[in-house]
């Protein structure tokens, strides 16, 4: 049964429309963030970078990082055209990755999607039609497996039902937190700023919604007869939530990525509609010599579908994990990320650390913002695993080879809405707690318990 | 397309045609305008015509010094300048518009002085005050040295200036500059006023957002950091007592800082500078009260409050002169830091929670 599926096919124009659209999308998130100048700003101007759990080795590497985002253009440039696309793919899977690890104060849940997706991506042939590999190989395919597409629409499907799933608590849905927050701050919105925003109902509609939006949207993609309206609210949504949030490219690719869904009808009429602009100019994919074929090969399809399975087999683990650690997620935030919690949380910390000379008996508060940018400073204050790993810093930086300092953190956090409290314990000296997977028992526990999954 | 746009359109209008509906405005009146407007009336401008007029004093005052080099004139001079630093207190924190550009803050209260940089200054003759190697070696703290620190005696500080006409040329030179930017700052609120007022976006750009980013830099770092934490030893490995603030005049440190701590508690409160009564309509604690679902003394906006009463309490035990708290009894100095402290935390954090205002300048993204 399983080979009868494998053996199912699908058209290639779907893949070519998302090689297409994902390239395209890539290439512009690049030069926006180049733009900006985020590159200098975040990666290069601060002094010290707060590096993920057995990634510390990963660096931006002074202007030289300037060529990694270079190195990143240029590949999604080739899988957007398909030139190379193996290898392009994956010269940019490892350059994007490359980018997120370097500082994890910028780590966003669809950075983390774009990372996944463009490995998945490694082991899908969405070169098979209009791309220059057609023209260099003089081969061009009508049908590829539709496991493939079936393993896109299942990492969105993914991204979506866990993301509603992690709204399935008290705080989101009995408290309408944090939305209530946000949406009270958004004042300035002409029209319903001051009206709409500002009413208890409609915190509540929009957390409820919310909810709903996203445990229900990857099926009525998926049947037929409700895709359209489905289309028309995931742009709805996403709009939406570009006008109220700083969220970035975030819309953008969740409104591209849900048109995968569509039928292959409507990718043919795209890439066809592209081909005759292209064909106005002069250019085109096929030369007279270009054989058309069935299917795809794959060699090695048992090893690509095992690998594919257990990277699926991760994605539905991987957010489960936090159920390892004792207390209260959203304020220890051990097993938060890499699980689609998206907005769900406002905190507010204030850490500052104190230096004890255990020799002369002094001790001495720390300027955090000598060594960190607003930004850091912000994500450190109210994250334990930056704080260990600031505290270590600056542990090195007042310790000589016989004199160790102690360190120790007096923070405050917030937490939707709820009044700041004692976050970590302060009489635990930092400097000798090391990072790791285990229980951070000096996080002090939220005075209040946050019900649901 | 056009029939996903059209239902798009029919989603909009229905949501917004339901707030017709219903009235009830269950949020809290969040009204930023009326706000923005107090702070002008009764705060910021009262306050920086009474600045204005005590640092034109303080100048003239430093011309007559400069014809009669006598006791008198000294001791007028003196006398003016502590009355146009008491009046600086309440100022520093306005740090927007005019005062943000041209480094307001930074000319006028750098402390300590730069007595090095003073002394070179004076024997070359050729400054530039908007360099900022020369903020120390300006304003008040450099005043606060000429006035008091130059010799062991006022007969010898009077010896000193007609020694040469170097050091009284400094000084005027000082108090003139002081007094032109003064005029700078205050005359562009003619015009930016109607900016300020009706600037109440929430952006980092908007005056909303930059004056409670100012009232907080000025509480955490021109208030707690300034004036009791750096002296008091809290950021170095012991205390620093020539970092209090007015050290040569010596018995001047408290008075300034009570000035400010009020000029802090009036400006969250929301009282007038003139009368000292509360004026009506939003003030920023009332709008934290609203936004707060706790009620009495666990409201956060009366948090606030009752702590500020007990920590200016606090200062007010303290010794006049912090020089000598820190050397007497530095623990009660450091206690005063710990229980100001404690407010930071309630503003940086409980307070900017509740008004979700961006405090960081960095445009990023977020999901």
């Amino acid at each position: 049964m399983i080979q009868d599926y494998l053996n199912r096919t699908h058209s290639s124009y779907t893949l070519a429309f998302y090689r297409v659209g994902f390239g395209a999308l890539m290439c512009y998130s690049i030069i926006r963030f180049w733009l900006k100048g985020w590159i200098d700003e975040i990666y290069i101007q601060p002094e010290f970078h707060f590096s993920y759990y057995g990634f510390e080795w990963v660096k931006p590497i002074g202007e030289l990082t300037y060529l990694i985002f270079f190195i990143c253009f240029v590949s999604s440039l080739f899988v957007l055209i398909g030139l190379k696309y193996r290898a392009s793919i994956l010269v940019f899977f490892v350059s994007f990755t490359y980018i997120e690890l370097m500082d994890k104060t910028t780590y966003l849940n669809h950075y983390y999607f774009i990372s996944i997706l463009s490995f998945l991506l490694i082991f899908i042939p969405a070169n098979a039609r209009f791309s220059v590999d057609n023209y260099i190989s003089k081969k061009e395919f009508k049908k590829i497996s539709k496991w493939n597409i079936d393993a896109l629409k299942l990492l969105i499907t993914i991204v979506y039902l866990y993301a509603g799933i992690a709204k399935l608590n008290s705080d989101w849905l009995l408290e309408a937190m944090p939305l209530k927050i946000w949406l009270l701050s958004k004042y300035d919105l002409p029209i319903i700023g001051e009206t709409l925003l500002q009413m208890e109902w409609v915190h509540y509609a929009m957390s409820w919604g919310g909810m709903i939006y996203d445990l229900s949207i990857p099926f009525l993609l998926m049947i037929a007869k409700t895709r359209l309206l489905a289309f028309i609210l995931v742009i709805f949504f996403h709009v939406f939530t570009l006008v109220l949030f700083p969220i970035g490219m975030f819309p953008h690719i969740m409104i591209f990525s849900s048109m995968i869904f569509f039928s292959s009808r409507f990718h043919k009429k795209i890439i066809n509609f592209i081909e005759k602009v292209l064909s106005s100019i002069g250019l085109s994919f096929k030369s007279k010599k270009t054989k058309i074929l069935a299917k795809t090969k794959n060699k090695k399809e048992k090893l690509t579908v095992s690998i594919v399975m257990f990277f699926f087999l991760a994605q539905a683990i991987i957010p489960f994990r936090y159920q390892l650690y004792p207390g209260e997620l959203f304020w220890h935030e051990q097993g938060y990320r890499f699980s689609w919690r998206v907005m769900l949380i406002e905190k507010v910390g204030y850490t500052n650390f104190k230096v004890v000379d255990p020799l002369k008996g002094t001790s001495f508060m720390v300027n955090s913002s000598d060594y960190l940018t607003p930004f850091q400073e912000k994500q450190m204050s109210f994250q334990p695993d930056f704080i260990l790993e600031f505290s270590h810093f600056i542990g090195r930086k007042f310790s000589t080879e016989e004199n160790r300092v102690k360190v120790y953190a007096d923070s405050f956090v917030a937490l939707n809405g709820r009044p700041s409290q004692r976050f970590i314990d302060p009489d635990v000296n930092l400097y000798d707690e090391t990072e790791s997977f285990k229980n951070k028992k000096w996080i002090l526990p939220l005075n209040d318990e946050i019900k649901g999954i | 397309m056009k029939k996903a746009t059209l239902t798009f359109l029919l989603i909009l209008t229905t949501i917004i045609s339901c707030d017709e509906a219903s009235e009830e405005i269950s949020g809290p009146s969040y009204d930023r305008g009326t706000l923005l407007n107090n702070w002008y009336i009764y705060s910021i401008q009262p306050r920086l015509s009474e600045f204005k007029s005590k640092i034109d004093m303080m100048e003239v005052a430093s011309k007559e010094f400069k014809i009669n080099k006598d006791n008198a004139s000294l001791n007028i001079l003196r006398e003016k300048y502590v009355d146009a630093h008491m009046a600086w207190q309440r100022v520093e924190m306005i740090n927007i518009g005019k005062a943000e550009e041209i480094y307001y803050n930074s000319k006028m209260n750098v402390y300590p002085v730069n007595v090095a940089r003073v002394t070179a200054n004076i024997s070359s003759g050729t400054y530039d005050f908007n360099n900022a190697n020369n903020n120390a070696a300006q304003g008040f703290p450099t005043i606060d040295y000429m006035l008091y620190g130059l010799g062991e005696s006022d007969e010898k500080i009077i010896e000193v200036y007609t020694n040469d006409n170097n050091h009284i040329n400094y000084l005027t030179d000082v108090t003139e500059n002081m007094k032109n930017i003064t005029k700078d700052v205050v005359g562009s609120w003619e015009t930016y006023k109607n900016e300020f007022i009706s600037s109440t976006d929430n952006t980092a750009t908007s005056a909303f957002n930059i004056m409670v980013n100012d009232f907080l830099f000025y509480y955490e770092k021109g208030f707690r950091a300034n004036k009791i934490g750096i002296p008091g030893g809290v950021f170095s490995s012991g205390p620093l007592p020539e970092n209090v603030e007015g050290y040569y005049s010596r018995v001047n440190s408290k008075k300034y800082a009570i000035e400010a701590y009020n000029g802090i508690i009036e400006f969250y409160e929301g009282k007038q500078h003139e009368t000292g009564n509360y004026y009506s309509g939003s003030t920023l604690k009332s709008i934290i009260s609203d936004l707060d679902e706790n009620t009495g003394d666990n409201n956060l906006g009366n948090k606030i409050s009752n702590k500020m009463t007990i920590a200016l309490q606090k200062i007010t035990d303290l010794d006049d002169d912090f020089v000598n708290q820190i050397e007497t009894n530095n623990t009660k100095l450091l206690q005063t830091y710990d229980a100001i402290q404690e407010i930071v935390v309630l503003l940086k954090v409980d307070m900017l929670q509740l008004l979700s205002v961006t405090v960081d300048y960095i445009d990023a993204d977020g999901d």
